[in-house]
């Protein structure tokens, strides 16, 4: 029980470092709203329909909590001590998932906020099933929209950080539970 | 560095490398929250001191040898070539780091830098560049316990010299030996350091049935990192208990040791206790009574690493000191985040030739102690013991250093 | 008796806990020449079987052993 308090709350960086804590769970957060979201996408399944609405949770605030608190972690490793301890693959991480979160949230802002209204979520969903069955289709209204760059830049730099992830420090997102478990005994 | 040498260390580390072991060294997001933890960092900073700038100098090799990014792609991760370069770099990281693990209690994953530290101790050790003297202590230790019948002897003159000095201090009753060795049946073996005078006057005092064990506790083959003979300086601990049949080992005041046995001794017959876990348990059952106008001035504690956070054993010594004093004053942070003395992981016996560093590095402890106003220092381990008294006569402290079970002792009520 | 042997070199290790004698005696063992010989007086009781052994595995050897009350000589030969 201690391990998932551990895990999941981090009281050891609360108490360390308050404002990294606060753009911590702001970020964790948002990204498993985003999972969430993306799963929405994939309509064929039932079971991934957690919450139905309108595709992306919290209004397009997650995005803008992600790039936010992606920066604060980029720029915090500008300084020293933290630049010296980190390693390229820190700030690849950090500048891919960036990208990959600024073109996404670019959709969603488009969509709510400039009222550009023709991007229809149906058809992303169409896309994301056909490259799931592996027979990619893209339908024209899509490419069409004037935002298809954003989307491939999107799905682009996805798809790079899902490469990179089983070999990056990403990891720890699997590993934190039974690392923490370990120390707790 | 040959390519023969370089096969042989990769072994090693090889070897270590268990599934907590992975994970540590997978898992660390160079986040930095640990960069506080560290008290040489917190007393030098220097980066380098930074526990996790340690354990980068080891996943760097870890990453070129046994991970395939390491070979696709080295510099995303910065990994490294085991060259005589990265030797020293992992001595500079090891032998600066006293094993406390303040750092894994910052740590959001945990991540134990001892552990991590041990591969590079062992790969020191492969490559003969470890500190000598370690060494020669652990041999030391090891081939006394293989001819134990050649230093027998010894050990027994030097036993009955300590028993007059036990009896001159301490009434004892008659037909009753002040110091009992090899007694089968026993309940409790004590396993000291040379002196073990306090320790058998309140053992005596307490009617413990109670013998004295021929090995000295401290484990060198821990501090150098060498598994195999750690493990044979511990298991002779472990047959001598068997043999004697004794219900309960107790681990004098030594950190290392009393870790080493408590851990790594797996499961067996007996209980595994520090002498602070007994005197506490003799006070509470009123087995011996102490005497409170003996020490008048303020005490504070230093909670030894290996016993307190790493050990557990935090409320025992607090009782025992309440019990002598009116005046305790804790130190701040409290026990768990206490600092380290800056003596452990073998430090400590490096004796002058890192005199310089232990000093500097232990700045957080001098200033944490002295906050306090005590006037005694008390402790329950050897190292911290050693390192506390440099502490005191380089920083002008001026407080006494005492051991817990000495002060116990001293105020006996007979 | 400790006539006949020539100390070169004395080492004072009164009052120091384990493992420091050895530490010392290691040390001070390197400042002289092979063949010549150091007096180590110790406090220690456990040094009665620590030095040999440390001894036996340094290859030194130990001459002659010395008690009074309370302090413990070794004359050891550097051999190596
Ligand atoms: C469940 C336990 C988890 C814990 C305790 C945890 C903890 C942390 C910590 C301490 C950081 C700071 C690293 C930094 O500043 O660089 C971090 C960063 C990050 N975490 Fe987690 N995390 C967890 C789960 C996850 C999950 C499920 C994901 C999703 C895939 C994730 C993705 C990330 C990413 C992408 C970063 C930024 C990477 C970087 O800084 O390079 N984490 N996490
Ligand atoms: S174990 Fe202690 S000495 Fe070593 S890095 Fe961690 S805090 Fe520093
Ligand atoms: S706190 Fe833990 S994860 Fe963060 S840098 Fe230190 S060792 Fe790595």
């Amino acid at each position: 029980m201690w391990a998932l308090h551990d895990t999941f709350l981090l009281p050891t960086v609360r108490r360390h470092n308050p404002i990294f804590w606060v753009f911590l769970m702001l970020f964790h957060i948002s990204f498993l709203l985003l999972i969430t979201g993306h799963l929405e996408l994939i309509g064929d399944f039932r079971i991934f329909q957690i919450a139905q609405h309108e595709v992306f949770l919290g209004k397009g605030f997650v995005g803008l909590i992600l790039s936010i608190s992606l920066l604060f972690f980029l720029f915090r490793r500008f300084v020293s001590p933290n630049r010296d301890l980190s390693v390229p693959e820190d700030y690849y991480l950090l500048i891919l998932l960036f990208l990959t979160v600024f073109f996404g949230s670019q959709m969603d802002w488009a969509r709510r906020w400039y009222d550009y209204g023709n991007l229809p979520i149906v058809e992303y969903r169409e896309y994301l099933s056909s490259l799931l069955y592996l027979k990619p289709h893209l339908s024209s209204d899509l490419t069409s929209s004037g935002h298809s760059f954003m989307l491939v830049l999107h799905v682009f730099f996805a798809n790079l950080f899902l490469m990179f992830f089983p070999f990056s420090q990403v990891m720890h997102s699997f590993l934190s539970l039974p690392m923490n478990k370990l120390r707790r005994g | 560095m040959d390519q023969k040498t370089r096969d042989d260390l990769l072994k090693l580390f090889q070897d270590k490398l268990n599934e907590a072991m992975k994970f540590y060294l997978e898992t660390c997001t160079r986040c930095g929250v640990c960069t506080e933890a560290c008290h040489v960092y917190a007393s030098m900073g220097q980066i380098k001191y930074i526990a996790a700038y340690r354990h980068e100098i080891v996943r760097r090799i870890y990453k070129k040898y046994f991970k395939r990014r390491g070979k696709i792609w080295p510099s995303v991760g910065e990994a490294r070539e085991l060259s005589e370069m990265a030797l020293e770099e992992l001595y500079e990281a090891v032998y600066s780091c006293t094993g406390c693990r303040r750092c894994m209690v910052y740590c959001p994953f945990g991540i134990d830098t001892q552990m991590i530290m041990s591969i590079a101790k062992l790969l020191l050790i492969g490559a003969h560049t470890e500190p000598e003297i370690l060494t020669l202590l652990t041999d030391t230790s090891v081939e006394k316990g293989k001819s134990l019948e050649l230093f027998k002897k010894g050990f027994l003159t030097g036993i009955k010299n300590l028993e007059k000095e036990v009896v001159k201090k301490w009434k004892i009753e008659a037909g009753e030996t002040a110091i009992p060795v090899d007694v089968d049946g026993a309940d409790l073996l004590y396993v000291a350091l040379a002196g073990a005078v306090p320790a058998a006057a309140i053992f005596n005092a307490a009617g413990e049935n109670w013998t004295l064990s021929f090995f000295e506790a401290v484990n060198f083959g821990a501090f150098v990192g060498d598994p195999t003979k750690t493990k044979l300086i511990l298991d002779r601990i472990v047959d001598e208990a068997k043999r004697l049949k004794v219900k309960e080992v107790c681990i004098c005041e030594c950190g290392t040791a009393f870790r080493v046995m408590k851990q790594l001794s797996g499961k067996q017959p007996f209980e595994v206790s520090s002498i602070t876990e007994v005197h506490a348990r003799y006070l509470r059952e009123g087995r011996i009574k102490v005497d409170k106008s003996k020490f008048r001035e303020p005490i504070t504690y230093h909670d030894p690493c290996q016993i307190a956070r790493n050990g557990g054993i935090i409320d025992e010594p607090r009782y025992i000191l309440n019990c002598l004093s009116d005046d305790f004053r804790e130190m701040s942070p409290e026990p768990k985040y206490n600092w380290c003395c800056g003596g452990g992981g073998g430090l400590v016996a490096l004796g002058e030739d890192n005199l310089d560093f232990r000093m500097k590095s232990a700045k957080v402890k001098a200033d944490q102690a002295q906050e306090t106003g005590a006037k005694i220092l008390t402790t329950a381990c050897e190292n911290c013991h050693t390192q506390l008294i440099d502490l005191n006569s380089h920083y002008e402290m001026g407080v006494e250093v005492k051991f817990l079970s000495s002060m116990v002792a001293d105020a006996l009520m007979q | 008796m400790t006539e006949d042997i020539k100390v070169d070199k004395v080492v004072d290790l009164k009052g120091m806990p384990c493992p420091m004698p050895i530490v010392k005696v290691s040390k001070g063992i390197k400042d002289v020449e092979v063949g010549q010989v150091i007096e180590a007086i110790t406090t220690d009781p456990g040094a009665l079987a620590d030095f040999p052994a440390w001894a036996k595995t340094s290859g030194n050897e130990i001459l002659k052993t010395d008690q009074q009350e309370g302090l413990i000589k070794f004359y050891i030969e550097r051999k190596a």
